[in-house]
This record gives C-alpha cells, sequence and structure tokens, in this order.
C-alpha cells in the first residue's frame, strides 16, 4: 500500500493521507510489542540452554 | 570473626549484584517499548500547518548551511508557511556569502541575521534569533535545528501535527546518524537506535521527555513565550533545561519517532570525546540544577517517578557501577574465593541475558540500521566482555575448548595463571574504562587511528562512554571552565541506501 501524495509537493495532506500515515504509524508500534516478545522468548531459551543444557 | 567475615561477604555479594542495576534498568527501558503503541499521541492529532519558524545557529558553516537552507524550502509543507532564520554568530568563513545567497533565492522564506561578537553559545545565538522571530505574531510553531541535518520531507509535518492537542508544548523527532560510515558512526548509529527510538518511546509511556533532541525540537509560541521568550544559556544542556522547563509547567513534551532527521556526528574518538564530555557535563549540571526534583513525584509529568530517577542515575552514575563491582569483586575473592566465582557467574548470567534482549530488540526496533551496524552492536560491550558473556551462558563447552585449546599449545594451567586470569577478569569492568579511554587518548599518535579502533573493539564502545561520563563528572566537580566546543561539521551527512 502507498501513501497518497499530497495534492502538490508542499501542499496541505488530504485527510486521506494522514488517516492511512496515522495507520501505518500505529501498525509499526504494534508490531513492536511482538518483537519485544520475540526478544523475551530468545532470552528464555537462552536461560534454559544454560540452566540444562550448558550450566 | 567468622561472622565478621560472613556479614562482609553477603555484604560484597549484594553489591556486587548491585552492579546489574543499570542493565536491569536498560530492560526496562526496552520492556516499555512493547506497551509504547497504548500511550501515543495520535488520537489527539489532527493534520496541522501552523507557520514555523525555523532557527538556526551557524558558526562557520559554510560547507553545509547552503545544502541545508535549500532542503528545508523542499520539506513536504506549505511554503508561504515556512521561514527559515539563521543566525549567523560572526562566522569568519563564507557563511555569510552563502546565505546572502540564500536570501535571494528564497525572498520572504529565508533570513539572515548576523552578530558582530559570537563564540558565546549556542543559546546566546539562538537568543538573537528568538528577539527577532517573536518581534512579530507570525510565527505560531518554533523548530530548533543545527545546521547540518537531513530532515526528511515529511518530518516536520509529522512533528507539527501533535501541536494541534494545545497541551502539547514541544515535540522531538527521531535523530539517526547519517555521516560517512566508519567503525565509530556506525557504532553511534546503533547507539541511536537505543538513545533515541527506544529510550525516547520508553519515555513516551513514563510520561516524562528526558531531552529534545537538540537539532530537531519543535516548540508551540505559547509555549517558548511561557519560557520567557528565551533559551537558558546557564548550563551546557540548553535542550534540556528547556524540556524540564516545558514538563514541569504542565505543557507536554511528545517524541514523534515517524519524523526522521539525519545528522552528522564525529568521525574520531577525540572529536566524539569532546562532544559526550558536554553533554556529560550538562547531564551533571542538570542533576545539580534539578536536585529537588529527583523521586520527587510532579503533579504535571513523570520527572519526579521513582522509574524516571533510576533510569537518569543508572546512566549517570553507570562508572561507578563497573568500577564498584570490580572492586567489591576483588574484594570478595580475598574473603571468600568461592563465593566471589558464584557472585561472578550470576551478575554475568544476568549481564549475558539483558545483553540479548537488548540487542535483538535493537536490531529488530530499526532493522535498517540494523543490517549497516550489526556487528557493532554486537561488539558495543567490547570483545572481552562478548567472551565472558557467551561463558557466562554455555559455560561447560567454554571450559572444555578452553582446556582443550590450552593443551594443544602444550599450557598447562597452573595455580598462579588460575589467579591471574580471575584477577583480571575481576578487574575488567574498570579495566575496560581506562582501555577506553586509552583508544581516545592515543588516537592522534602514529598509528593511533588503526590501535584505537582494535582498542575500542576490544574494551567496547559503552565502556568509552562510562569513561567520557567519569571524565565529565571530575571535570565538574574541579569546576573547570566550561567551554562550547563546537562539534567539527563535514558536510556529507547523507541518508543511507
Amino acid at each position: 500500500m502507498t501513501v497518497p501524495r499530497p495534492r502538490r509537493p508542499g501542499g496541505p495532506q488530504s485527510e486521506r493521507a494522514y488517516r492511512t500515515e496515522i495507520r501505518r504509524a500505529l501498525r509499526y508500534e504494534k508490531g513492536l510489542a511482538i518483537k519485544t516478545g520475540v526478544s523475551i522468548v530468545l532470552v528464555a531459551a537462552m536461560l534454559l540452554m544454560h540452566f540444562y543444557l550448558f550450566g | 570473626m567468622s561472622v565478621a567475615l560472613a556479614v562482609l561477604s553477603w555484604l560484597l555479594v549484594f553489591l556486587v549484584l548491585l552492579g546489574a542495576v543499570p542493565l536491569l534498568a536498560a530492560c526496562y527501558e526496552y520492556l516499555l517499548i512493547g506497551v509504547h503503541f497504548r500511550y501515543t499521541h495520535y488520537d489527539k492529532c489532527r493534520p496541522w500547518f501552523p507557520r514555523t519558524a525555523i532557527l538556526i545557529a551557524a558558526w562557520n558553516e559554510e560547507a553545509v548551511i547552503g545544502t541545508t537552507v535549500d532542503r528545508l524550502m523542499q520539506l513536504d509543507y506549505p511554503r508561504g508557511s515556512l521561514r527559515v532564520v539563521v543566525v549567523d554568530d560572526a562566522s569568519t568563513d563564507d557563511t555569510p556569502q552563502v546565505l546572502a545567497a540564500k536570501v535571494a533565492e528564497y525572498p520572504g522564506n529565508v533570513f539572515h541575521l548576523r552578530r558582530a561578537k559570537g563564540g558565546e553559545g549556542k543559546a546566546a545565538a539562538l537568543n538573537h534569533g528568538l528577539a527577532f522571530i517573536l518581534g512579530d505574531d507570525w510565527m505560531e510553531a518554533l523548530l530548533i535545528a543545527d545546521a547540518d541535518p537531513i530532515f526528511e520531507p515529511v518530518a516536520l509535518r509529522r512533528m507539527t501535527r501533535h501541536l494541534s492537542d494545545p497541551d502539547v508544548g514541544a515535540v522531538t523527532a527521531y535523530i539517526k546518524e547519517g555521516a560517512p560510515a566508519n567503525f565509530l558512526t556506525r557504532f553511534i548509529a546503533y547507539e541511536y537506535i537505543t538513545g533515541q527510538a527506544v529510550a525516547r518511546r520508553s519515555q513516551n509511556v513514563l510520561g516524562a521527555i528526558q531531552c529534545l533532541a537538540g537539532g530537531a525540537q519543535l516548540h508551540s509560541r505559547a509555549n517558548i513565550e511561557a519560557l520567557g521568550g528565551k533559551i537558558d544559556d546557564s548550563t551546557l544542556a540548553e535542550d534540556t533545561v528547556t524540556t524540564i522547563e516545558t514538563q514541569r509547567a504542565g505543557r507536554r513534551v511528545v517524541f514523534e519517532p515517524h519524523a526522521v532527521v539525519w545528522a552528522e556526528e564525529p568521525g574520531s574518538i577525540v572529536g566524539l570525546w569532546k562532544q559526550r564530555l558536554r553533554w556529560g557535563r550538562g547531564n551533571v549540571q542538570i542533576t545539580l540544577r534539578y536536585r529537588r526534583m529527583w523521586f520527587r513525584p510532579q503533579p504535571s509529568c513523570g520527572l519526579g517517578s521513582v522509574t524516571f530517577g533510576v533510569l537518569w542515575f543508572s546512566l549517570l552514575l553507570q562508572p561507578f557501577f563497573m568500577i564498584g563491582d570490580s572492586a567489591c569483586l576483588l574484594a570478595l575473592y580475598l574473603v571468600n574465593g568461592a563465593v566471589a566465582w558464584k557472585a561472578f557467574g550470576i551478575l554475568w548470567l544476568a549481564n549475558a541475558m539483558s545483553f540479548v534482549f537488548i540487542t535483538v530488540l535493537t536490531l529488530l526496533i530499526d532493522p535498517a540500521t540494523g543490517r549497516r551496524t550489526w556487528v557493532e552492536g554486537f561488539m558495543f560491550s567490547g570483545a572481552v566482555n562478548l567472551i565472558v558473556m557467551i561463558a557466562a551462558v554455555l559455560t561447560s563447552p567454554m571450559y572444555r575448548l578452553t582446556a582443550e585449546v590450552l593443551s594443544s599449545v602444550g599450557l598447562r594451567v597452573t595455580h598462579g595463571w588460575a589467579v591471574g586470569a580471575v584477577m583480571f577478569i575481576y578487574a575488567w569492568q574498570a579495566g575496560s574504562m581506562a582501555l577506553a579511554y586509552l583508544a581516545k587518548a592515543i588516537e592522534r599518535a602514529p598509528l593511533g587511528r588503526i590501535l584505537g579502533r582494535v582498542l575500542l573493539y576490544t574494551a567496547g564502545y559503552g565502556p568509552l562512554m562510562c569513561a567520557v561520563t567519569l571524565a565529565s563528572l571530575v571535570r565538574e566537580w574541579q569546576g573547570a571552565e566550561a567551554t562550547w566546543d563546537k562539534t567539527e561539521k563535514t558536510g556529507k551527512v547523507a541518508v543511507p541506501a
């Protein structure tokens, strides 16, 4: 999906373009929650590895 | 006697484990970004294009100022609502001529103010421009920028939308490192993910922004007027004073992570040291100036919260945590060697887990920057610390590997060797700061750049920052003269492909 361009370069942003941009930003921010979760799982796996295999 | 030794042992163990506080605080900061989507300010935003004056203080910026003005004029923002005011701080190069040409090229949009006497610091130059800008009622928003950064075309309008909420006093952008790549700028680029994309998001969540980026801070007119219409010039951290004063007066400060600004950072260790020494001394001044604010909840913002205080002091006191760790481990070794080894193992397992969590998440947050800086990310704590952390996690394989390597080269581990190795590794936390300082000290000697690079990868960029913090604390304690050391700019800042 591409962000709709403003009516002219340097012109005020259309409402639709603005909404799309905010939706994208929020999607990225929600993605950070998943990335945080992935990192926590990785740390947990390393802890298990340490205590059960290589400690 | 044995009871006293036992008490001393436990006390030392406690102090050793206290060394994990800065990393655990950093982990908490990283955890907060997972909930940042619930704390964004977008629900109170709307498209908003106030008449914006961009204020730049420039001293001998002939290499960059013309391009900067051109780029600002190409921002995706209504041209009629944009003015660039450059305060030429008595430059001795061709900055005035370059600016005169830009004033002619963009009539009504670009203004050139020249100070007859310069060298009084950035705040003094900015105040000169502010007096001009506030002289009429045209300006509705003020963007304070540096002379060299590249604002992505959409950056300004992504910042101004937050000012549609009258409760917001200021907005800061995501500063990214855009200088030509060398090992140091890659370290800085990685550091900026942690210091900007992560720290500022977590501060959005905490409701307490630590510092508006000096090179990209947007204020509402009401906020600037409430600040007295001028920038504080009594410390080396005028940006932080502005940020704190704004929030303490009840106006919100917002970090907009999707407004990206590319800036040129120092390409040499000496240049970086000078810049960070100034920042570090500024932070010490701020700590003292607002001594009644820390750990005292404020009605208007989160600056006085325990969490924010712990995060602030974890950074400021990190050198003492590192020196204290080494000293306590060595003392504990003399009291009870076995307990010292156990405490060391626990501390470094915690360090290793924190390191993995922080590094992986940093690379995931900004994958584009992460792709060109991942080596520096893994070497951030230095090669020696990396090996210790690997050993802390993969303990038994590392023991076996070390024994095999030593026996294959015909070396036998004697008691003396073992004691020496243990003492070395206990002292390393403090030693890594000294080695990082050496990397800076030898940089200008013959072969210094190569040797400095080797030392920095060995000691780590993190310990270098701790060494600078320690130096700034010492300089402030000594009451050394506070001078404004301008960071050298080449004008080669670019958006990486």
